[in-house]
């Protein structure tokens, strides 16, 4: 097992080298990519506080509660931006183009190369930003030492979470062929995850906690870290990854007998 | 088939998230504070607002030209020689082809909004001059999404530059938040350049709203076009002229 995780990590610590070496080839692009990520972040935390200068608060959230929700679903974000998100479009092409058979054929988990492969490390050095944000206003809300450790385990917590959602959506494309039109589905899901659950009506508020648990990658560890009694939801939130995990393997099988490779 | 679904996901995802997102978190923002107006906005007028700025989105902001930056860096210029139209024609007949298709979703949308109940319209006036308005800021979007286009002929890849000012278009447009929700400071820096156009503008045209005059719009517009196509132009003469392709 140990073996099999080095080996693992050795194959990943690859993928990262390949990563780097390509973006560094395009040095003007790479700075690029950093500057659009933090307009992106500037944008983000400016929409919130403008929003925030014109109401007295969000039912029991005050500015301070909800720009902490911000910073961490930016926290989330940049880690999904820099490890995974360019790999959903990457699996597109695989499907369309049949490449998808080569990666069949290494002697590795066919969906750890299908995830992991490619990173976007222009995006990696700007960990600074929302880290810093999640970090400041964190201590604002004077978090507790514990919340304090706990705080990177959420944040890793509803990256899986996010990512797993993901996944299971992406399984459509075995089916549609072109996954444009799911990669632009699974954007979409990840701007209804943006805004608090407080924000959304019962309907939606079920719909997006519990037939696409999208809305728990940043509320439930908000919430609990705001309050502890709200421990619930990070339980709740641990049950459906485990339970996406199942559906996934389920969908994948079935995906792969779906597959026509193109090149065959 | 399969090509059909992913069509009909992409149009109607938006049109969802607007529903689900926008309609969700300004009226549960009304709700949660038991306000009847925010700044001048009631909640009704809040939720036009956003439905108009979907139907601006359908029809200003919604073309993305990443076919010109892959002509140019795979060289495919080249082919445009034995062709019976040249690039330009090429590319600009493909916008105005994409432009019908979006203004049949924008009709189809804005019939459904209107037929709901979501979105109050005072008369037939606003809508056409908003239309007329929102396929002129369009005009505007592909010159610029052009023109980054074709800084291919000096870089590698121009999607950031793209997503940068579809970023910044976002935020300084009014698409998320009405700018007169915006400290006034920003209003006044913002007045002197095309974004406000973009989209709030347009929304304020959809909407009826006196105060933005649909011909003083339309004229600001065609300045800030005549502008783009200028840069467009000078940018065109200058990569050109680096442009290489093997085999010739």
């Amino acid at each position: 097992m140990t073996k099999r995780l080095f080996h693992y990590l050795d194959v990943y610590r690859q993928f990262v080298a390949a990563s780097f070496a390509q973006a560094m080839s395009f040095r003007g692009h790479f700075i690029l990519v950093a500057i659009m990520d933090l307009l992106f972040y500037v944008s983000a935390i400016i929409t919130a506080d403008i929003l925030f200068n014109t109401i007295p608060s969000m039912g029991d959230w005050n500015r301070y509660h909800f720009l902490f929700f911000v910073s961490f679903m930016l926290t989330v974000e940049h880690l999904h931006i820099t490890f995974i998100s360019e790999s959903f479009w990457v699996f597109s092409d695989d499907i369309k183009t049949g490449n998808l058979d080569y990666k069949l054929l290494r002697p590795l988990g066919t969906l750890f190369t299908v995830l992991f492969s490619r990173l976007r490390p222009g995006t990696l050095f700007n960990f600074f930003v929302p880290w810093g944000l999640l970090i400041y206003y964190g201590s604002i809300l004077e978090l507790t030492l514990t919340k304090w450790l706990l705080l990177p385990i959420l944040v890793l917590s509803g990256l899986s979470l996010l990512v797993l959602i993901e996944v299971l959506i992406c399984m459509g494309m075995f089916w549609m062929i072109d996954g444009t039109a799911l990669n632009f589905v699974r954007i979409q899901l990840q701007a209804v995850a943006k805004w608090p659950d407080i924000l959304y009506r019962s309907f939606f508020k079920r719909l997006f906690t519990i037939a696409i648990p999208i809305l728990l990658v940043g509320s439930a560890p908000v919430h609990f870290l705001i309050d502890s009694s709200a421990w619930a939801l990070v339980i709740y939130m641990i049950f459906t990854m485990v339970v996406l995990w199942f559906l996934i393997s389920i969908a994948w099988r079935l995906g792969l007998r779906r597959y026509e490779s193109a090149s065959s | 088939m399969a090509y059909k679904f992913n069509f009909i996901l992409m149009v109607i995802a938006p049109v969802l998230v607007f529903y689900l997102v926008k309609y969700n978190i300004w009226s549960s923002i009304y709700a949660l504070n038991d306000l009847s107006i925010i700044k001048n906005y009631t909640l009704q007028e809040m939720l036009n607002y956003q439905a108009w700025s979907m139907v601006v989105a359908f029809l200003g902001l919604a073309y993305i030209n990443s076919k010109v930056s892959e002509d140019i860096r795979m060289g495919r210029i080249s082919a445009f020689l034995l062709y019976p139209f040249d690039f330009w024609k090429f590319h600009t007949g493909s916008f105005l082809g994409f432009q019908l298709t979006q203004l049949t979703i924008c009709l189809f949308t804005v019939f459904a909004l209107l037929m709901s109940g979501l979105v109050e319209w005072a008369s037939w006036i606003p809508l056409l001059q908003g239309i007329v308005i929102s396929l002129e800021v369009g005009v505007l979007w592909f010159i610029l999404m052009f023109s980054i286009a074709l800084l291919s002929f000096w870089m590698e890849e121009t999607w950031v530059l793209r997503v940068m000012l579809i970023t910044i278009s976002q935020f300084l447009s009014g698409s998320i938040i009405p700018i007169d929700l915006y400290p006034q400071w920003l209003q006044s820096i913002l007045a002197y350049t095309p974004f406000p156009y973009l989209t709030f503008v347009p929304i304020k045209i959809f909407m009826g709203q006196g105060e933005y005059g649909f011909l003083s719009s339309f004229f600001i517009i065609l300045f800030w076009i005549i502008i783009a196509f200028f840069m467009l132009k000078v940018i065109w003469n200058k990569g050109v002229k680096l442009y290489t392709a093997a085999g010739i």
